[in-house]
C-alpha cells in the first residue's frame, strides 16, 4: 500500500472548498478523479467533512463579538483583583508573623521570670544589649506604633486594589 | 522601633514593587488585541473554531464552553503573532489542548458522544436535501470510531484546508508525520463511510 498521495489532490480539494466541484470545474479534473482511487477516496471524505462544516456554520449560535469582548474584560478584571487580594494577604500575614516573632523573643529575653531558663541567650551579651534597646524603644513608642500598624494593615489593601484595577 | 518600622516599610515597599513590577511587565509584554482587532478576529474565526470543536468533541455544549475558554486564553496570552495565519493556528492549538485536557481530567478517553440527530422538528426537504445528507449522519458515527488525533487531522486537512505545517503546529506532531497519519486516517474514515451507507434508513 502506497502512502503517496496523488499530485492532483490539492487541486481537487481546492475545487471542493470553493464550490466549483464537480459541476463547475474542468472536465479534465472530473475525468482524473473518476480514474484515480486516491482522489476519489479523498472526494468522499472531504465531501462529508465539508458538508458537515457547512451544517455546523448554520447551526452555530455564537455570542456576538461585542458580548465576547465584554466577557474577556470582565473576567480579566476579576482575575487581577483576585491576584491582588492574594498578594496583600500574604504580605499582611508575613508582617504579622514578623511582629509576633519580635514580640515573643523580646518577652522571652527580658522577662524576669523566664530569663534564667534561657541560658543560650544570656551568653550573647551584645545581642541582648541591642535587643534591649529595641524593645525599650518599642515600649516608649508603643501606642503610636500600634496605631500606625493598624492603619497600614487597613489601608494597604485599599491602596493596592486601587493601584491594580484599571479605570 | 527601628526594627519594627523597618518591617512595616519593607511590607509597603513589597506591595509597591509588586505593583510597579506588574505595570512594567504589562508595558513590556505585547499588549493584547485591542477591541476592534479582537472583535474582527473573533468574527472571522469563531464559526470555524466552533465547528472544529463540535466535531472533535461531538458535543455542541462542550464546543460552546471550549470556544469561550479558548478565546479567553488567546486574549490573555503574551505570544507575539507574526501573521494572521500564525494567530489562527495558535487559537486552534489552544482549542485542541483544551479538549485534550478535558478528556484527561474526565478520563473519557475523548470518546465522542455522537451523533446529534437531526432536529425532529426541522422539516425535511427530501427533494432539495444534498445527496451527502446520509454521509453527514454517518459521518458522526464514523468519526466516533476514529482516534481523537485522527479526527483532528481530518478536520484540519479537509474541512479547514490547513497545510501540513499548520496541522503539525496545531496538533503537536512532527510535520513529517502528518502526511502518513493523515493518509491512514483518511483511509479509515473512507472505509467507515462506505460501510455505513444506508440500507433502508429507519430514522423517522
Amino acid at each position: 500500500m502506497t502512502e503517496i498521495a496523488c499530485e492532483r489532490e490539492l487541486e481537487t480539494l481546492a475545487a471542493m472548498s470553493d464550490g466549483t466541484w464537480p459541476d463547475r470545474c474542468g472536465e479534465d479534473l472530473r475525468a482524473h478523479v473518476a480514474a484515480c482511487p486516491s482522489c476519489a477516496e479523498m472526494t468522499v471524505v472531504a465531501g462529508a467533512l465539508l458538508d458537515d462544516r457547512t451544517e455546523a456554520f448554520s447551526r452555530a449560535a455564537l455570542p456576538s463579538s461585542g458580548l465576547m469582548w465584554w466577557r474577556m474584560q470582565f473576567r480579566s478584571r476579576q482575575e487581577r483583583a483576585r491576584a491582588a487580594t492574594i498578594t496583600v494577604a500574604i504580605i499582611q500575614a508575613a508582617a504579622f508573623v514578623a511582629v509576633l516573632a519580635i514580640a515573643i523573643v523580646g518577652m522571652a529575653v527580658f522577662s524576669p521570670s523566664t530569663s534564667h531558663s534561657l541560658n543560650p541567650f544570656t551568653d550573647f551579651a551584645s545581642f541582648q544589649a541591642i535587643f534591649k534597646t529595641a524593645v525599650a524603644s518599642a515600649v516608649q513608642w508603643g501606642v503610636p506604633l500600634i496605631f500606625a500598624f493598624a492603619a497600614w494593615v487597613t489601608l494597604a489593601p485599599v491602596i493596592v486594589w486601587m493601584a491594580v484595577t484599571e479605570d | 522601633m527601628p526594627a519594627i518600622i523597618t518591617v512595616m516599610t519593607a511590607g509597603v515597599n513589597m506591595v509597591a514593587s509588586e505593583v510597579e513590577l506588574r505595570e512594567r511587565d504589562e508595558a513590556a509584554i505585547p499588549a493584547p488585541l485591542g477591541e476592534e482587532e479582537f472583535r474582527a478576529f473573533y468574527e472571522r474565526t469563531a464559526r470555524p473554531v466552533w465547528a472544529y470543536l463540535r466535531r472533535i468533541t461531538g458535543d455542541e455544549h462542550l464546543a460552546d464552553d471550549f470556544l469561550q475558554e479558548a478565546y479567553y486564553r488567546f486574549y490573555r496570552s503574551t505570544t507575539v503573532h507574526e501573521s494572521e495565519s500564525h494567530r489562527r493556528n495558535y487559537l486552534y492549538r489552544i482549542a485542541t489542548n483544551l479538549v485534550r485536557d478535558h478528556a484527561r481530567r474526565h478520563r473519557h478517553g475523548y470518546d465522542v458522544s455522537l451523533p446529534e440527530s437531526d432536529d425532529p422538528n426541522e422539516p425535511r426537504d427530501e427533494a432539495n436535501a444534498p445527496h451527502h445528507v446520509d454521509d453527514r449522519m454517518d459521518l458522526g458515527r464514523a468519526m466516533s470510531r476514529m482516534e481523537p488525533l485522527q479526527r483532528e487531522l481530518l478536520w484540519l486537512a479537509y474541512a479547514q484546508g490547513s497545510s501540513h505545517e499548520e496541522i503539525a503546529s496545531v496538533v503537536g506532531v512532527n510535520k513529517g508525520s502528518v502526511k502518513s497519519l493523515l493518509y491512514r486516517a483518511r483511509r479509515k474514515l473512507a472505509t467507515l463511510l462506505h460501510s455505513s451507507e444506508p440500507q433502508g434508513d429507519t430514522n423517522d
